[in-house]
């Protein structure tokens, strides 16, 4: 028998023994059972000074109702007796158990945009003019008079930083109240081209509850490339894609992500990221009277021009290749000569060693 | 073209090398003087498998029905020592009925290849109608691709490349001579070429100073160690 085997038969001996041992302890006087002192029997046979779980839980630890209630009433007495104005606290009978008011979280009351149209009116005010207008934006969101909540802030932000990293084009947004206006002599095309020049930003300002009022700003370089048309089918359908909310952040929230999505599709049809000299300085007008830009004409002529000459070359390829497959190849026959007395051959060859060298 | 003893130019339509004196029935003493039947593609050193075999067959009737009056026969086996294979393969051309060529493709018309696996060397041997498609650097070049496989026993492969390069110039030479059949048409006969045979022979008999080619008994020792055909 091997050792293992005869160490669990001996662990099964020896449990088997223990059990019959304790069996035989217990038989005859049975299990005797705990007794209460004195002391606690006392204190727990008491009315009213435990709760829950019939007397397990002591009253210190939580009060009995008729305790709690004793408690508030001579609280009462004494608040009456300060105040000496009595009978304007309710009655304790009065009071009706707590009913928790859950928000609707789907649409914070504070963020809603007739509260914005309330609220925010006129130019940007003077204090938070230097956080907006003074330097370029220090992050991807700036919003110095936190209309957004910390929450919602870094969500946003937290996207927009998402987008940064995975599309060319940088997406800054200035966030203002629904009814403010960008004071005067501050215009965003300005503020692009003073702050990122030719460099592929999108500066957005958002007024917030009111989508139609943003304002998308490519820069010039970057508005010649994508055309007028493109830039305003990007405003259109972000601005379309926020008014499906109702909810002031939400609508900012979709304006933002249709941004990313149609700058990621512009970026893959338009995108031309080297700079031409000269062709900088479009004014919004040229840039609105501009259909489509001519490198990207060009660049159209040019890859159909490609493309249809590498089709052509290929067609040529196949019908050569065809034509040649089953071709046989004659040659002229000459009058042989015949030499060193061979019938059929003069001795013409060609020999190879194809051993190794040396070898 | 060269003389396949001594490599040394033969003068068109010298019934011997004017050097060597070498000719056809010169070899009729070590290989023999009968017509011996041969198969287009004889494995006598049974260093190609089945499917090699079938391969290298397909690249024979490939080069067939694209030159209909062109064919190629290949020798592989293990040549005594001391044996030309230049020689041997100029013997073999004049001497061997292909079975599986028709009768429409004589031996003027064929490729000759004998592969010597004892001494490891091609040798590539033109009937007189292909020489004149065919220049020695054309041999050699078509030859040069094979190698490679050849050194690594890859024999069925090394040949085919070298049937698909062949095939390659074969081609080009074609349309070549359809645009101008004259660029490859032979020179007429050397009308010195059978007087000065004469004349060296008659001060050979006459007890001038006799030359011995190289290689003459024996050959250039090995193919492949000398000659200008050779790579």
């Amino acid at each position: 028998m091997n050792s293992p085997l005869r160490n669990q038969i001996g662990v099964l001996a020896l449990g088997m023994a223990a059990a019959a041992l304790f069996t035989a302890d217990a038989e005859p006087g049975g299990v005797e059972l705990p007794t209460w002192d004195e002391r606690d029997a006392t204190r727990y046979a008491e009315p009213g000074s435990t709760i829950l779980g019939r007397g397990l839980w002591p009253v210190e630890v939580l009060p009995h109702p008729e305790v709690l209630l004793k408690q508030l009433r001579e609280e009462r007495e004494a608040l009456e007796r300060e105040s000496q104005t009595g009978g304007s606290l309710p009655e304790l009978e009065e009071l009706e158990p707590m009913v928790v008011q859950v928000p609707d979280l789907s649409i914070p009351r504070q963020l809603r945009a007739e509260e914005f149209n309330r609220d925010l009116k006129g130019e940007v005010p003077e204090g938070f003019r230097a956080a907006y207008f003074s330097a370029p934006p220090a992050g991807f969101l700036v919003d110095p008079q936190h209309l957004l909540g910390e929450q919602k802030t870094n969500d946003l932000r937290r996207f927009l930083e998402y987008h940064d990293g995975e599309s060319r084009f940088t997406v800054y947004v200035l966030v203002f109240g629904s009814r403010q206006r960008l004071p005067d002599g501050v215009e965003m095309g300005d503020l692009h081209r003073h702050w990122f020049g030719d460099e592929p930003v999108v500066l957005l300002s958002f007024f917030l509850g009111d989508p139609k009022r943003a304002l998308i700003e490519f820069g010039d370089r970057m508005s010649a490339e994508i055309g007028a048309e493109t830039v305003a089918e990007v405003f259109e359908s972000c601005v379309a894609e926020g008014l499906v909310a109702r909810n002031a952040f939400h609508q900012m929230e979709r304006f933002c992500i249709e941004l990313s999505i149609r700058l990621y599709w512009v970026e893959k049809s338009n995108f031309l990221p080297v700079a031409e000299p000269g062709d900088g300085g479009l004014t919004a007008a040229t840039r609105a009277s501009r259909p489509i830009s001519v490198g990207r004409a060009w660049a159209w002529i040019g890859a159909t021009l490609g493309a249809v000459a590498l089709l052509v070359a290929a067609l040529l390829g196949i019908r050569i290749w065809l034509g040649r497959r089953g071709r046989t190849y004659l040659f002229p026959e000459y009058e042989l000569v015949p030499r060193l007395s061979a019938p059929h051959s003069g001795g013409a060859h060609a020999v190879m060693y194809f051993g190794r060298r040396g070898g | 073209m060269k003389c396949p003893r001594c490599v040394e130019p033969v003068v068109l339509g010298a019934p011997q090398c004017v050097r060597c004196g070498f000719q056809l029935a010169s070899l009729d003493e070590e290989f023999g003087d009968d017509f011996i039947l041969l198969d287009r593609l004889t494995d006598a050193a049974h260093c190609l498998r089945a499917n090699e075999r079938t391969a290298l067959e397909a690249v024979f009737d490939e080069f067939e029905k694209e030159f209909p009056q062109l064919f190629c026969a290949a020798y592989i086996g293990l040549l005594p020592e001391l044996t030309s294979i230049r020689q041997f393969g100029f013997w073999l051309i004049n001497h061997a009925a292909v079975a599986e060529v028709d009768i429409s493709r004589p031996n003027e018309q064929g490729v000759f290849i004998v592969l010597d696996l004892q001494s490891r060397v091609l040798n590539v041997t033109l009937g007189y109608s292909v020489e004149r498609f065919l220049s020695e650097r054309d041999l050699e070049k078509c030859l040069k691709v094979a190698r490679p496989h050849l050194f690594s026993s890859d024999y069925q492969r090394g040949l085919s490349v070298f049937m698909k390069r062949l095939s390659r110039v074969l081609r080009k030479r074609s349309r070549q001579a359809a645009k101008k059949p004259g660029r490859f048409a032979p020179p007429p006969p050397s009308p010195l070429g059978r007087p000065v045979f004469r004349k060296l022979r008659d001060h050979q008999e006459m007890g001038g100073s006799e030359e011995t080619a190289p290689g003459h008994d024996g050959g250039p020792a090995r193919d492949g160690t000398g000659g200008e055909g050779e790579i």
